[in-house]
C-alpha cells in the first residue's frame, strides 16, 4: 500500500505481483476494499517524530 | 613514562581519583591531538573544545572537593553523530540533518555526562548509519589509523578511528548489522554490541528500530565494561528497553574463565563464507589461548549465514524505509547516493515478507538458545578479512561475502569484537565473542581475559605517537 | 537466483513507491532488487501456525 497517489498501480498488477488469481466477481469486490485500504494507509501516513517507535518490540527477557 | 593517550580508562581512573592526573590536563592533551591529527583521520565532524574544557574544569573541581563519581569521571569521550546532544547539532553525517539541533540528550548521552565524562566532540559515521563509505556527504569519511589509505569500516567509523589513534579514551557507536563490531575489527580495538534492550536507544537516530543497538567502543574490553556499568540502565522511554537486573560488569572481569565452554561456529568461516587465511589463523591461535586458559573448546552448528542475512535485510530495509520514506520522496537530493539507494530498497519489501522475516527471526533466536545450553560463549570472526582500501567497499547488497556480525543483530545476542593480532601488512585481525542474552558481562570477561593473555593491546598505530604528552 | 526484473517492471515498482532514482543509479538498484527478490523467496517457506513473529506487542504495564 505504498502507491504513489499520482500513479496508482492497477489492482490487476498488484494481484499479479503476489501471484494471486481471482475471478471477475472477486475482482470487483476487491477494488472497493482496496480503495478503503489505500485510504487507511494514507490516513496513517503522517509526519512522525523519530522518537515514535513501533509498538511491537523484540523481547529477549521474561518477567 | 606512559603517554597520556596510551592510558586506558582503567589505567587513568585511579590517577584521576588520586588527583595525580587532572581532567583538565587530560582533556587538553586529547584536544591538542585532535587538532594535530584529525585533519588526516576525519574521525570527528564536530569538535567541542570550549565545552570540553569547561566540563573538564567542572570535573576537576568536583574531584578536588572529594566528589569523585567513579571510573568515568574526567574521562574524555566522543559520540557518534547520531547520538542526540542537547543544543549541539546531531547530523547523522547527512545534509538532511545538517541543522538538526536536539532539544534533549539521548538517554545514553545523559548517563555518560552524569558519570562525569568529558565530551570532546561528535564522531563521523556513515550517513544515517547506513550510507558509506561515501564521498558525497558534507563531511569526508573517516580513515583507518593503521593505514590512511584503508577503510576504518562503518558505520561507527569515526569512533573506531578515534580510539585506535588515541583521539578519545572511550566512544559510543551503534550497531544495526555490525556497525560497532566492524570498525572495532578493522581499527583493532574492542567494541561491544550489547544485548538488545540492555542499553537505551532513546535519542539515537534510528536506522532499524528492532535491530539497532548502542554500545561502547574502547581500546580494551575492560574499558567497555567500565562504560557498561554506566550505560546499562532500564529506560521507560525506550519501548525495547529491558527491565532486568544489571550485572556488575567490572566485578565480573575478576572472575576466572577457566572451565568455560567455548563454541566455535566453524561453518560460518569455513563453509558459509570465504575468510582470509590470516583471519582464520588468528581465530585458531585465539582458540589455543582459550584452551591454555582452561576453557573447553567445541565446534557448534547454527543455521547458515545466509539465513540470518535474509532476515536481517528484509527487516532492516523495511524499518529504515518506514522512517525515511517521507524525506526520501520529498528531498532525495539531501541524501548521499549510498544511503539513498540502500534505504530505498525497503520500498520493495511486502508486508507479508516483513512479517515472515519476523517469524523466521523467532526460529533463529530459539535455535541459538538451544546451542547456548551446551556452551557459554561462541567464537567466530567479526569480519572475513582485514580493512580494504578506502572506497573499495561494495555499493549495494551483496551475498558474495555474507556478514558474520548481523547474525547477532537478528538474535539480539551480546557480541564483542576484539583484536587477535596483525596481518603481514600491519592491519588488525579480529574475532567476535558472543554470549547468551544479558550475559554481556561474561562476554566482556572472556574478551578481557584474552586481551590480558596476549600482547596485542601493547601495539598502537605508530604514526600517531606524537605529540607524546606524558603521564607520571 | 531470481531473474533480473525487467526495466519496465522495475520502473513500475519505483513509480508505485513514489521514489525518484538518478538515471545512473537505476541499474545498480535494479540489480540489487534481484538479490532482494531472492531473499524474499527464501524467507517464504512453509511454517506452522505456532511460528510467531519475534516481535511481540506488550501493553504499557512493563
Amino acid at each position: 500500500m505504498t502507491d504513489n497517489s499520482d500513479k496508482p498501480l492497477p489492482i490487476e498488477a498488484k494481484l499479479a505481483e503476489y501471484g494471486l488469481k481471482v475471478g471477475p466477481e472477486t475482482l470487483a469486490a476487491l477494488k472497493g476494499a482496496v480503495t478503503d485500504l489505500e485510504t487507511a494507509a494514507r490516513s496513517i501516513r503522517v509526519k512522525r517524530s523519530y522518537l515514535q517507535e513501533p509498538a511491537h518490540t523484540l523481547r529477549l527477557w521474561t518477567k | 613514562m606512559t603517554a597520556l593517550y596510551d592510558l586506558t580508562i582503567a589505567e587513568a581512573a585511579p590517577l584521576l581519583k588520586a588527583k595525580t592526573l587532572s581532567p583538565v590536563e587530560l582533556t587538553a592533551a586529547y584536544l591538542s591531538r585532535i587538532e594535530a591529527f584529525d585533519g588526516q583521520l576525519n574521525a570527528y565532524i564536530r569538535v567541542l573544545p570550549e565545552q570540553a574544557m569547561a566540563a573538564a574544569r567542572k570535573a576537576e573541581a568536583e574531584i578536588m572537593k572529594g566528589g569523585y563519581k567513579g571510573p568515568l569521571h574526567g574521562v574524555p569521550i566522543g559520540l557518534k553523530d547520531i547520538y542526540n546532544t542537547r543544543g549541539i547539532p546531531t547530523t547523522g553525517h547527512s545534509a538532511l540533518y545538517r541543522d538538526h539541533v536536539p532539544e534533549e540528550d539521548a538517554t545514553t548521552t545523559r548517563l555518560l555526562a552524569e558519570a562525569g565524562t568529558i565530551l570532546l566532540g561528535k564522531l563521523s559515521t556513515w550517513e544515517f548509519a547506513i550510507g558509506g563509505t561515501s564521498f558525497d556527504l558534507p563531511w569526508p569519511p573517516a580513515r583507518n589509523p593503521w593505514n590512511l589509505a584503508h577503510d576504518p569500516a562503518g558505520s561507527s567509523s569515526g569512533a573506531g578511528a578515534a580510539i585506535a589513534a588515541g583521539l578519545a579514551m572511550g566512544s559510543m557507536g551503534t550497531d544495526t548489522g555490525g556497525s560497532i563490531r566492524g570498525p572495532a575489527a578493522w581499527c583493532g580495538i574492542a567494541g561491544l554490541k550489547p544485548t538488545y534492550g540492555l542499553v537505551s536507544r532513546r535519542g539515537i537516530l534510528p536506522l532499524s528500530f528492532s535491530l539497532d543497538h548502542g554500545g561502547p567502543m574502547c581500546w580494551t574490553s575492560e574499558d567497555c565494561a567500565l562504560m557498561m556499568d554506566v550505560l546499562a540502565q532500564h529506560d521507560p522511554l525506550d519501548p525495547g528497553s529491558a527491565d532486568v537486573a544489571k550485572p556488575d560488569f567490572r566485578g565480573s572481569l575478576q572472575k576466572d574463565v577457566k572451565g568455560l565452554r567455548i563454541g566455535v561456529v566453524r561453518h560460518f568461516f569455513e563453509t558459509d563464507a570465504e575468510s582470509d587465511p590470516e583471519i582464520k589463523a588468528g581465530i585458531e591461535a585465539a582458540l589455543t589461548t582459550f584452551r591454555d586458559l582452561g576453557c573447553e573448546v567445541i565446534d557448534v552448528t547454527l543455521s547458515p549465514l545466509s539465513a540470518y542475512g535474509d532476515v536481517a535485510a528484509l527487516i532492516s530495509r523495511s524499518e529504515a524505509f518506514a522512517f525515511h520514506e517521507e524525506t526520501l520522496k520529498a528531498t532525495p537530493e539531501l541524501y548521499g547516493e549510498l544511503a539513498r539507494q540502500r534505504i530505498m530498497m525497503g520500498a520493495f519489501v511486502r508486508a507479508c515478507d516483513y512479517v515472515n522475516a519476523l517469524r523466521e527471526r523467532g526460529r533463529l533466536i530459539a535455535e541459538i538458545a538451544t546451542v547456548f545450553e551446551a556452551v557459554d560463549a561462541l567464537i567466530c570472526p567479526t569480519m572475513p578479512g582485514v580493512a580494504p582500501k578506502l572506497g573499495e567497499l561494495g555499493n549495494m547488497m551483496s551475498r558474495s561475502r555474507p556478514s558474520f556480525t548481523r547474525v547477532f543483530n537478528v538474535t539480539g545476542s551480546p557480541a564483542l569484537s576484539v583484536c587477535t593480532g596483525f596481518s603481514a601488512a600491519g592491519l588488525p585481525l579480529n574475532m567476535q565473542i558472543v554470549g547468551r542474552p544479558f550475559q554481556d558481562d561474561l562476554v566482556l570477561r572472556v574478551g578481557s581475559a584474552f586481551e590480558k593473555a596476549t600482547s596485542f593491546r601493547d601495539r598502537r598505530p605508530a604514526q600517531w605517537a606524537q605529540p607524546a604528552l606524558a603521564a607520571e | 537466483m531470481s531473474e533480473t526484473i525487467s526495466v519496465e517492471a522495475f520502473r513500475l515498482l519505483l513509480d508505485r513507491a513514489g521514489i525518484r532514482v538518478k538515471p545512473e543509479s537505476f541499474e545498480d538498484m535494479r540489480n540489487a532488487y534481484t538479490l532482494l527478490q531472492a531473499m524474499r523467496e527464501r524467507v517464504r517457506t512453509s511454517r506452522g501456525y505456532d511460528a510467531e513473529p519475534a516481535h511481540i506487542f506488550t501493553p504499557a504495564d512493563r
